[in-house]
C-alpha cells in the first residue's frame, strides 16, 4: 500500500526518463499486489488486467524512450522539450501510452486500476484511499514527464552529431 | 530531429492498437479468465479478512407503472 505512494513520489522527482518509467512500474505492481490481496473477484480480475496492461504500456514507454535516445543519446528529461513540434507522430504515440499508464478511461490502464480499487474497497476504505492517492500521483508524474518532453520550448530542432564512429557510414 | 521511421511505426503501432482494444473491449480479455478467477476466489474465500466497508447491496426498487399522460399537448 505504501509502495504505491512512495514510489510515485520518487518517480515525481526523477530526471531520467527510464528511471521514471521504472518507478512507475513498481507503483503499478503495488496496485497489482493490493488487488490480489483483496481476495475477491474484482480485485483478482483487476490485478490480472493491470499486469496485462502494464506489460504492454511499460514496454511501449521504454520503446518511446529508446526512440528519442537513438536521436539524442541521452535520457535526461531536461535535454528534451517541444518534441511535438518536430516529432508530432512520436508525440501522439507517446501521449497514448502516457494516458494508458495514467489510467484514462478508454485505455487498458483504466479497467485494471478501477477493478483493483473496486476490489480493495470491499475490504478496506483506507487502503483504497491511499491507493487512489497513488493513482493521482501517477497522473502527476506521467503528465509532468509528457509536458517536459513534448511541450515547452523546442530544444533540439537538429540532432547532435553522432559521437561514435558507427554513424560515419550513415 | 526526424519523426518516426517505418521501423519505429511498425513497433509502436501494434502496441498502440492493443492498448486501445484492451481499453474499449476489455470484456474480451476478462471473459476467458473469469471462470478461473472465480475458482481461485472460491479457494481464497476462507482466508479473506473481514472488510471495513460493510457494503450491502440493497433490493432493487419495484418498477412503478407510469400511467399514460391524460392528454397530449
Amino acid at each position: 500500500m505504501a509502495a504505491v505512494v512512495i514510489t510515485s513520489l520518487i518517480a515525481l522527482v526523477q530526471h531520467d526518463m527510464k528511471k521514471l518509467i521504472a518507478y512507475s512500474s513498481v507503483a503499478h505492481m503495488a496496485i497489482v499486489t493490493v488487488g490480489l490481496f483483496a481476495f475477491n473477484q474484482q480485485g483478482l480480475e483487476g490485478a490480472m488486467i493491470v499486469m496485462l496492461s502494464h506489460g504492454l504500456v511499460a514496454g511501449a514507454l521504454f520503446l518511446c524512450v529508446g526512440v528519442i535516445y537513438d536521436r539524442l543519446h541521452t535520457r535526461e528529461i531536461d535535454r528534451y522539450g517541444g518534441l511535438s513540434i518536430n516529432m508530432p507522430k512520436y508525440a501522439l504515440f507517446f501521449m497514448l501510452f502516457t494516458m494508458a499508464s495514467v489510467g484514462l478511461p478508454g485505455t487498458s490502464g483504466f479497467v485494471g486500476e478501477f477493478l483493483s480499487l473496486a476490489g480493495i474497497y470491499q475490504l478496506s476504505t483506507w487502503v483504497t484511499a491511499v491507493c487512489a492517492t497513488g493513482v493521482i500521483l501517477g497522473a502527476a508524474y506521467m503528465l509532468y514527464l509528457y509536458r517536459r518532453v513534448a511541450f515547452g520550448e523546442q530544444k533540439n530542432a537538429e540532432p547532435p552529431p553522432c559521437p561514435t564512429s558507427r554513424c560515419a557510414n550513415g | 530531429m526526424p519523426d518516426l521511421s517505418l521501423r519505429e511505426w511498425l513497433m509502436l503501432g501494434p502496441i498502440a492498437a492493443a492498448v486501445a482494444v484492451d481499453g474499449r473491449l476489455s470484456e474480451s480479455f476478462l471473459a476467458p479468465i473469469r471462470k478461473d478467477i472465480a475458482a481461485l476466489d472460491a479457494r481464497l474465500a476462507r482466508a479473506a479478512p473481514e472488510g471495513d466497508s460493510k457494503l450491502k447491496i440493497g433490493e432493487p426498487k419495484p418498477v412503478e407503472e407510469h400511467s399514460a399522460p391524460e392528454e397530449a399537448h
